[in-house]
């Protein structure tokens, strides 16, 4: 019955789009771009890609998949082992659990609703970094951080919208 | 009967299934604490677990940011070719000044020499470099590190300092065997002893994740001004003496401020500096990488 087999292969490699999403968008943010100071304000792009497929299709997007992208971004990235993977956990659970009243509405109220959960990362970002050090950091980096990446969201949005629309319907 | 004894019993169970379905994720948050905890406190596994994963990772980051580069590469030279003219009347111009000041730098050198042997001075140990590229930025606004594609397969130790054309860099803050990252000298983290060029005042240039790091620890009584040259002073033997960091760009109320001479943006070619290892060792040790190393 080799038809079902390469039916279901195909349904698995199209699943896997979030994660290869989230995956690319890691890679992304260490990439050196050479744009003066962009290490300084990089967004947050992984962040984008947990909190709408957590809140659309959760269910290619578990838990330890989640954790494991976080805790490969603190390693790539410098970050104090274990930070980012708590801060997306975090964003996945509330998004998931919000789920319920979020799920059926339009594209503003999940901005709106992205830019809310954007800011507590960033709010537990520094806060974290700050209680490692055991001093108060500058919040400042954070601050630019979280505007671009707010302001990125539409555009991760749609790619993802696309994505979901072409890869992941087709059956 | 039976149904109305089942639906109560769902309902006593609905918060311990509840619980039941979240047990994993919150198994996970936990993980991710007790990570947080370990990392701070056991730091040698967190470097072993960040360094095999960064030489894992090194190549296919380093194979992704080749066309990025690319097009930045072709980008320059479109605009550059706007100002070739000028470009390479000025350049000339440097380079006749330049010869003339390797001139001098040459004589310079050779009196230094002799006045040494005529002190008797302990000789400088003789310095290795590595050259590498940076594959990678530090993708967090609080950290300033970027990864190289050296590691100790190449010869690089923890500790080394991290030069480029322009000026320091920053040290080599954690190692893998074939990708290092640098921790650069605006980073929180980075505490480098400097002089002041001018006065020879010892100071500390300390990062704070700013593109203008402080210097600190000045004594009160020195006189420093606007456009000092700032250089390492060598103080803790980790960086030779006289390396360029940069100038004193601004002097104000929230301290000292330092222009560093690296462009952060343009940083790809950098070198690693090692000591060599004094001249008996090789025979002993008589392996072939140090070999290699040393005939470098």
């Amino acid at each position: 019955m080799t038809a079902p087999f390469w039916y279901r292969l195909n349904q698995y490699v199209r699943n896997l789009a979030p994660f290869l999403s989230a995956v690319v968008l890691l890679f992304l943010t260490v990439i050196p771009f050479h744009v003066p100071a962009y290490a300084a304000i990089v967004p947050m792009l992984p962040l984008t890609a947990v909190y709408y497929w957590g809140l659309y299709r959760s269910d290619l997007l578990p838990a330890p998949v989640v954790f494991f992208i976080g805790l490969a971004l603190d390693l790539l990235s410098g970050a104090p082992i274990g930070l980012n993977a708590g801060i997306l956990l975090l964003v996945y659970g509330t998004v998931v659990s919000q789920r319920r009243y979020l799920l059926h509405e339009s594209f503003s109220v999940a901005w709106a609703s992205f830019m809310v959960v954007a800011a507590g990362a960033a709010i537990l970002q520094w806060a974290a970094l700050s209680l490692l050090d055991w001093t108060i950091r500058d919040p400042s980096p954070g601050v630019f951080q979280y505007f671009l990446t707010i302001a990125l969201y539409p555009c991760l949005a749609w790619v993802y919208a696309r994505t979901q629309k072409t890869i992941l319907r087709q059956a | 009967m039976a149904r109305l004894r089942a639906g109560s019993f769902l309902r006593l169970t609905t918060p311990v299934r509840l619980f039941a379905h979240r047990f994993p994720f919150l198994l996970l948050v936990a993980a991710t604490l007790v990570l947080m905890v370990i990392g701070r406190l056991e730091t040698s596994f967190a470097e072993r677990l960040r360094a095999n994963v960064t030489d894992f990772a090194a190549p296919i980051v380093d194979l992704i940011s080749r066309p990025v580069v690319a097009s930045r590469a072709l980008l320059g030279e479109i605009s550059d070719l706007a100002t070739l003219r000028e470009e390479n009347q000025s350049l000339r111009a440097t380079v006749a000044s330049l010869q003339q000041s390797k001139l001098t730098a040459e004589r310079l050198a050779s009196e230094n020499e002799s006045l040494r042997a005529l002190l008797n001075l302990v000789p400088d140990a003789p310095v290795h470099f590595v050259a590498a590229r940076t594959i990678a930025d530090s993708g967090n606004a609080f950290v300033r590190s970027v990864l190289i594609d050296a590691g100790r397969h190449e010869g690089v130790k923890r500790g080394d300092p991290v030069i480029n054309g322009e000026g320091v860099v920053g040290r080599i803050a954690q190692l893998g065997n074939r990708a290092s990252r640098v921790l650069l000298i605006t980073d929180w983290n980075s505490r480098i002893p400097v002089l002041v060029e001018s006065s020879r005042e010892k100071a500390i240039l300390a990062g704070d994740n700013t593109r203008h790091p402080r210097l600190r620890y000045l004594p009160s009584t020195a006189a420093v001004a606007q456009g000092d040259r700032i250089v390492t002073s060598g103080h803790g033997g980790v960086f030779p003496p006289g390396l360029p960091i940069g100038t004193v760009g601004s002097v104000g109320e929230d301290g000292i401020r330092i222009q560093p001479f690296v462009t952060w943006n343009r940083l790809e070619f950098v070198r690693i500096v090692n000591y060599g290892l004094k001249g008996a060792l090789p025979d002993l040790l008589g392996d072939s990488q140090t070999k290699e190393i040393l005939r470098k």
